[in-house]
């Protein structure tokens, strides 16, 4: 223990009554005793002004009290818009779970997006509706549209049953089945059907489908292709008025032998172009008449889910998807915040070091004015 | 029985019941002014900071936490802050008015009964900093722990702050006693 915490100790000692061993001790008692005794009571003045102290107005509180309301709610509603934008920033939303609809908006540059149509109601294994179709097709234009659909079964017989359905539902409206895959192993199964679908029948296949069990997943590609199928239309147009030209130069016979044979060799380049631009169109046609529609069905750990949701699991995965979302959130608003969080905490402890030297200065300067009866 | 008293004696303990802040004001008021008494040297000023103290108390009587310290040190507190600002106020007007330090020294009053001249002489030519550790500790009779909360330090810094002062307090006296 170093000297001056020895004298500190000691000398606590002596204020709590030690006995002293010198005569400075003596004289350090002495002087506290002399302090002591220092009698300087309040004045009778200053006694009723503090007996008569009164509630004053609360103005201030209040508006203190305003103030930290409105910046506590205007931080909650930066955060909650922080983490809006935060969350629906990225172009795909993929979301797992039943009935959620997803609309892949980064895979469709020239189609104007649409939402989904609002989800109608749950679904269950008896095949009640569960999705609106969706709207992100739009019949006057020429689009190019890919469709996945993600379906939860009870069982594997269901699994069949369902492709079964499906093939014929598809066939129903004028489609075709591309490929189709089913795999059934005892009470578990998985199917993948590839459907072509009418453009204009998509909508009635997408809600027909639907209804074969509970929707997991959803998700639309939409590609416009009205601007090529235009640009080949106005080709094939001009095409057709050059042949007409050139067909006119040779029924005129006013041309030489060489000019008739130059005339006959463009107009051949002419038919071929014009050939080529059709098969374009068509190609065009073609893609924007049908739908591609991929159909997948499962069974599994997802339909076991399905059984709880009734229950107390389903309260729990719901309980738990909320904590997840809130987990999300706070972890947002930490990164966000803790960098001004620190900056706080610096400025806080910097101010607070500045007030201490200013106390200090103030403290130990000399006061003007200092009354001095002993000198 | 004896599990739910040993269970007892491991719950939190409840706040204190706060007393009537009339009942506070009369206990403590003689305390609080020779707080400022002695921190201002100045008997006068001491009054009117130690009615302000009282007034910004009683708006503050609900905040007051007794887990956190006596009614005393928290009124000490509050009277030490309520004079700081005045020092600042006063440092900033002698700062805009370009006054120096040799005002006129005022008309002497006592700053206590019972104390020899020398020793007053001695406690005002001290630092307002050397004289507040000296009331608090020795007059006003806080224990370290309570002096070093209302100084806003650590109680053995308190205690060095305390032997400094009163070595610096003898020394003073001797002089006197020589002059």
């Amino acid at each position: 223990m170093s000297s001056p915490e020895l004298v500190a100790n000691r000398l606590e000692e002596l204020l709590a009554g030690a006995f002293p061993e010198t005569q400075d001790e003596a004289r350090l008692q002495g002087l506290a005793r002399e302090l002591r005794s220092a009698a300087s009571a309040a004045p009778a003045a200053l006694r009723e002004r503090v007996a008569e102290i009164k509630p004053a107005p609360r103005v201030r509180a209040t508006r203190r009290r305003l103030i930290v309301v409105v910046a506590t709610f205007t931080l909650l509603a930066a955060a909650a818009l922080g983490a809006r934008a935060y969350f629906s920033g990225s172009g795909q939303r993929v979301v797992h779970g039943e009935g959620m609809l997803v609309h892949d908006a980064s895979q469709q540059p020239r189609a104007s997006y649409q939402p989904a149509r609002p989800y109608t109601q749950s679904s269950d294994l008896q095949g009640e509706p569960s999705l609106a179709p969706p709207a992100a097709v739009e019949p006057a234009r020429a689009q190019d549209v890919d469709m996945w659909i993600d379906l939860r079964v009870q069982d594997a017989d269901h699994v069949s049953s369902a492709s079964q359905d499906a093939v014929r539902i598809t066939r129903d409206l004028g489609g075709v089945v591309k490929s189709s895959t089913v795999d059934t192993r005892g009470n578990q199964g998985r199917a993948q059907l590839t459907l072509r679908i009418p453009i204009g029948n998509l909508d009635d296949a997408v809600f027909r489908l639907t209804q074969l069990g509970t929707v997991t997943a959803q998700r639309t590609n939409t590609q416009d292709l009205q601007a090529p199928l235009d640009r080949a239309s106005r080709r094939i147009a001009e095409l057709r008025s050059k042949i007409r030209i050139e067909l006119a130069r040779l029924a005129s016979g006013q041309l030489t032998a060489a000019e008739e044979l130059e005339a006959r060799i463009h107009l051949e380049n002419l038919r071929r172009n014009l050939d080529f631009a059709k098969q374009s169109r068509d190609s065009i046609v073609s893609k924007t008449s049908m739908a591609d529609l991929t159909f997948r069905l499962a069974t599994g750990a997802t339909g076991a889910a399905d059984k709880s949701e009734s229950g107390i699991a389903g309260a729990v995965d719901k309980a738990a998807d909320f904590l997840r979302g809130a987990g999300a959130i706070a972890v947002f608003l930490a990164l966000v915040l803790s960098p001004l969080l620190v900056l706080a905490l610096l400025a806080w402890l910097a101010l607070r070091a500045r007030s201490r030297r200013i106390e200090a200065r103030l403290l130990d300067e000399p006061r003007p004015g200092t009354p001095t009866r002993a000198s | 029985m004896d599990v739910v008293n040993a269970l007892a004696e491991t719950w939190p303990r409840r706040a204190p019941l706060r007393r009537a802040f009339a009942d506070v004001a009369r206990e403590h008021l003689d305390d609080v002014y020779r707080y400022l008494v002695f921190l201002t040297a100045d008997p006068a000023l001491a009054e009117d900071l130690t009615g302000e103290t009282f007034e910004k108390a009683f708006r503050s009587w609900k905040r007051f936490d007794p887990r956190r310290g006596s009614e005393r040190t928290w009124l000490c507190q509050l009277a030490r802050s309520r004079a700081l600002d005045h020092f600042r106020s006063e440092a900033r007007r002698r700062r805009r008015e370009d006054r120096s330090f040799e005002e006129a020294p005022k008309a002497a009053e006592p700053l206590a009964e019972g104390i020899s001249p020398e020793l007053e002489g001695a406690l005002l030519s001290l630092s307002a900093g050397e004289r507040e550790v000296v009331v608090l500790r020795i007059v006003l009779e806080l224990d370290a722990v309570a002096a070093a909360r209302v100084l806003g330090i650590s109680r053995s810094a308190c205690s060095m702050r305390l032997a400094r002062a009163l070595q610096k307090l003898e020394e003073r006296m001797e002089a006197h006693v020589v002059a």
